[in-house]
């Protein structure tokens, strides 16, 4: 029984990872932002599991709700188009 | 001035590679420091628990991380309540509009899933922001996450596009700082009859709590919305100026 909540802990420390690197290394800040959404959601659970309820109640509907909306909303503001886009993967490159 | 974003970035200020190995070299430099302190470092323990624990009796709430928000460190929750407004008023429209207060358009493109789940979900999301905000006393909650959730319906009535607050009208800008306002007179009226700021006498905690924290929940949820609607209604100006 242990053993599965080491192997669920240690995914989960795998998933944040992976998340935090696509949601910063992206192609498009598109991706970047759903990423970072998903990533808020994976925290949720993090703090969840330490036992931090209030935390991972706050980080939900601040970290993954409202952000969210709020980094949508300045991404539909400036709205990066295609050609930006691009340029900016190349310099990454 | 801050209408357009300029975001370009016109050939190269420093050299590429020398840059990048000096980055790295930094970071390497403060984590490896950091990662030998924190593993040369003793646990620590104890903690405030105790301290907490102890005085939990007196704080009028028995969810402990209620009594340090907003009983034995209120300070730190009263600023950030500050800090939020400034933020929210940083973004406001910056032209005062004698629109009504709520306006309800007719939609010019209806999205039957979006008001179908606004429509579903908005009166949930209301009872369990209430909820939240009176479980607080005594279970996880409290008034930061209530209003965001209760935010979070309000991004969600705006999604829709046939509702409309004037956030510059005067009933708006009193909810804004309403929450601040309880909360710092709140804090005076208690400086003048317990001869402290934010010193909640014993028998009052309780309520008093329920009431700020209340009328902080209000101000919360209408802050982050109009920090939220304030960025979406300019694009769509901009967007029906090109």
């Amino acid at each position: 029984m242990m053993d599965i909540a080491i192997a669920f802990d240690i995914l989960l420390m795998l998933g944040c990872l992976a998340l935090a690197w696509v949601s910063i290394f992206s192609a498009s800040l598109f991706r970047c932002i759903v990423f970072f959404v998903c990533f808020g959601l994976l925290i949720t659970i993090v703090w969840a599991q330490m036992g931090a309820y209030d935390v991972a109640i706050a980080e939900g509907a601040i970290g993954a709700g409202i952000t969210g909306a709020l980094l949508l909303a300045a991404w539909n503001r400036i709205k990066p188009t295609k050609r930006q886009d691009s340029d900016s993967i190349e310099e990454r490159r | 001035m801050f209408k357009n974003i300029d975001l370009k970035y016109e050939g190269d200020a420093v050299q590429q590679h020398s840059s990048k190995i000096i980055a790295l070299l930094s970071v390497g430099a403060v984590l490896f420091f950091l990662i030998t302190m924190l593993i040369q470092h003793p646990p620590y323990e104890g903690g405030i628990r105790p301290f907490v624990e102890n005085k939990i009796s007196v704080s009028g709430v028995t969810n402990p991380v209620t009594a340090v928000l907003l009983n034995f460190r209120v300070y730190d929750t009263l600023l950030e309540l500050a800090v939020l407004l400034i933020a929210v008023i940083a973004v406001l429209p910056s032209v005062n509009s004698n629109l009504p207060t709520l306006r309800i358009l007719s939609s010019q493109q209806e999205n039957l899933v979006v008001f179908a789940l606004q429509r579903w979900i908005s009166p949930a999301l209301l009872v369990f922001s209430g909820y939240l905000l009176w479980a607080g006393a005594s279970q996880p909650g409290g008034a930061f996450q209530a209003g965001a959730l209760l935010a979070g319906g309000c991004v969600l009535m705006f999604q829709t596009g046939s509702y409309h607050l004037n956030y510059t009208s005067l009933f708006i800008r009193i909810a804004l700082i309403i929450g601040l306002m309880v909360f710092v007179s709140a804090a005076l009226a208690l400086f003048i009859t317990e001869g402290n700021l934010l010193q909640y006498p014993e028998n009052y905690a309780g309520v008093l709590i329920l009431i700020i924290e209340s009328f902080a929940t209000f101000s919360i949820a209408v802050a982050l919305a109009a920090l939220y609607s304030s960025i979406i209604s300019t694009s769509n100006v901009k967007s029906r100026g090109r």
